[in-house]
């Protein structure tokens, strides 16, 4: 067992079980709006703005923002905190570029998933079955590195061992996943954005009674000093273009974005969703940024000893508060969390379910896909366990996929196809190929010290795809300008 | 109104895949030379990447409004790049606070964060009904598939 920042005292517990509870009974409730498999695999047209607002949020924001962002704040200053003042606006940016026309698509044709859509656009079924493949691939590695650090926030919560935390964890998330799907993982998660913006307002109360705002004592630090106050960190520069654009363009390319786009109920709902996101997003990175600065301040101002373990300066800033300030800020940290979690078992499950099968020619009849994606569910937590706890060498390969590689094989088939008639069918494939094989093919040559970029190497499969998709789409003409299905047409005129 | 066919279209896509060529260059050769000059140019590079796909979104039945252009579309790139300017001319320097921030804390905290959601979320939400989505474009559309069947 870690070290145990945070005594899990009575109102720690007692926060934890009546976050579960209340989860566990909207998402049974949510099984109303998932009857069919457009409710349950992506809540089509089933939502208002301010679900989707807060949904959005919740699911954008995950365990990194609250628990690793501190500790990259904490070792190197501002750098990463590029990656989330510049996500909160980029929401409503991804809104004004594609918000209609992904919402227009549920007009045309009949979504539950995003490999739907680009089924749709390019009228093929190998773009379908590769960007399912990838989305299901990367949302299970993704999660799989996300359930130690689950583990070690129940540990800290309830002091019970890692081993446990993880079977109460996503032991409730199944609970009411299993009963509505995607519909439940938006639901709920508009009611965790909701918890976490309070962690917020507990996170700014907490931070201005201990530091009171003052940022030179880090600067005059032998510690630390001027790159821990800059505005550009200790990190090199060239992460910042990493951080800077692919978070702010690429919020659009991310699947917990998109597939809300077309689960609003009218059109008129995209615009409380597209600007309520992203404040609640904004809002929440104060965490991000207040959490990290106060460890840091806690520790120049020798309130507190040197931490190795990053991940352990949030719970070092919140060992400083007390009673129900703790418990708020820590029912925080696990709605980031279960939020972001539900939100991928469902994506891989439906990209399971519907795409792969049906891309390779097996499409499950309409009224049996439901209980296929309940029972794909349980297999994807397992696996995600498994993987996560026993995958060794492979987690930390695969684990580094996640918002570049969404970003990589998205932005070309969807704000691309979405905005370019001449985007073509041959030039989609070319570029998801491409994605996956180089978010492979990058982190395994990392891991093996054979050859590493000297940046983030998605800014390499993200730009790479885009380049592909553009020179390509020049050449070729498949489901591309006039060979666009007539029914697609008028979306372009939007 | 400014024209945005599908000729514009070809240019503004080519325009980002040159963008996108750029900044992984930038990010290569400042990252491995530490030059950070060619990096602030790559950074120059994302806002003006951010225009470019910011204009084609933000577009009406191919027509894009030149209050639009000004305001979100060009002023967001602008804020972007004064925040990286600012960022990288104060980066490690010890100076005098502004506002009780660092000023490349500053630059990055107003010019980057408050000015993107100044220019894309309060425009989005001052002008949704007019520029965003207006009603009756979203009747026409709805008018012109209702009377074909649902594509599979």
């Amino acid at each position: 067992m870690d070290e145990q920042l945070i005594q899990p005292t009575p109102s720690i517990i007692g926060f934890t079980v009546f976050f579960m509870l209340i989860s566990i009974a909207i998402g049974w409730y949510a099984n109303k709006f998932a009857k069919t498999a457009e409710g349950f695999f992506g809540g089509t047209k089933m939502f208002g703005g301010l679900v989707i607002g807060l949904a959005s949020c919740a699911a954008v924001m995950s365990a990194f923002g609250f628990i690793g962002g501190p500790g990259l704040v904490y070792k190197f200053g501002f750098t990463s905190i590029w990656m989330t003042i510049a996500c909160g606006p980029g929401f409503a940016y991804g809104y004004w570029v594609i918000g209609k026309r992904m919402r227009a698509m549920a007009e045309v044709t009949d979504v539950a998933t995003l490999p739907d859509i680009a089924r749709v656009r390019f009228q093929s079924q190998t773009v379908r079955g590769i960007l399912a493949l990838g989305l299901c691939l990367a949302a299970i590695a993704y999660l799989s590195s996300q359930v130690k650090g689950g583990a070690k926030l129940m540990n800290q919560m309830l002091g019970v061992s890692e081993e446990a935390g993880v079977v109460i964890m996503f032991g409730t998330t199944l609970a009411y996943m299993l009963v509505s799907g995607m519909s439940g993982s938006i639901l709920t998660d508009a009611f965790q954005g909701a918890v976490m913006l309070c962690a917020v307002l507990g996170v700014v109360f907490a931070f201005f009674s201990m530091t009171g705002g003052d940022f030179s004592v880090i600067q005059n630090s032998p510690n630390f000093g001027p790159t821990f106050v800059d505005g550009a960190g200790a990190m090199p520069f060239q992460l910042v273009i990493a951080f800077a654009m692919i978070f702010f363009i690429g919020v659009m390319g991310q699947p917990t974005m998109l597939a809300k786009m077309y689960a609003v109920k009218s059109h008129k709902d995209l615009k409380l969703a597209g600007w309520l996101g992203g404040v609640a997003y904004g809002a929440t990175s104060l965490v991000w940024i207040l959490v990290g600065y106060g460890a840091i301040y806690l520790v120049a101002t020798a309130q507190a000893a040197p931490i190795k373990d990053l991940d352990k300066a949030a719970f070092l800033f919140v060992s400083k508060t007390g009673g129900v300030m703790q418990a708020l800020i820590m029912a925080g940290l696990l709605a980031a969390i279960v939020s972001t979690a539900s939100f991928f078992i469902s994506l891989a499950s439906g990209a399971l379910t519907r795409d792969l099968a049906g891309a390779m020619g097996h499409e499950i009849a309409h009224d049996r896909q439901i209980i296929v994606g309940r029972y794909l569910q349980v297999v994807v937590i397992i696996l995600c366990i498994g993987f996560g706890y026993w995958g060794g060498r492979a987690v930390a390969i695969l684990g580094t996929l996640g918002w570049g590689f969404f970003a990589s094989v998205t932005l070309p088939t969807f704000t691309m196809g979405l905005l370019w008639r001449r985007c073509s069918r041959e030039a989609i494939i070319a570029a998801l190929a491409f994605a996956v094989v180089a978010n492979i093919a990058c982190p395994i040559l990392e891991n093996f010290k054979i050859w590493r970029f000297p940046f983030p190497y998605y800014v390499f499969t993200i730009g790479g795809s885009i380049i592909i998709t553009t020179v390509v789409s020049f050449f070729t003409s498949g489901a591309a300008g006039e060979n666009m299905p007539n029914e697609l047409k008028p979306i372009f005129k939007l | 109104m400014i024209t945005i066919g599908d000729k514009a279209r070809d240019i503004l896509m080519f325009i980002a895949a040159f963008c996108w060529f750029f900044v992984i260059y930038a990010s290569w050769a400042g990252g491995a030379n530490k030059d950070h000059q060619l990096i602030y140019f790559g950074l120059l590079a994302c806002a003006a990447l951010t225009v470019v796909y910011y204009m084609m979104g933000a577009t009406s039945n191919q027509k894009l409004s030149t209050s639009v252009l000004v305001w979100p579309i060009l002023l967001n790139g602008i804020f972007q790049a004064v925040a990286f300017t600012i960022v990288y001319n104060t980066k490690g320097v010890k100076a005098d606070f502004i506002l009780g921030m660092h000023p490349g804390f500053f630059g990055a905290m107003v010019f980057f964060w408050l000015g993107n959601f100044v220019t894309s979320t309060l425009s989005y939400i001052l002008l949704f009904s007019t520029k965003v989505l207006p009603e009756d474009e979203w009747e026409s559309f709805m008018k012109e598939v209702a009377g074909q069947q649902k594509i599979h």
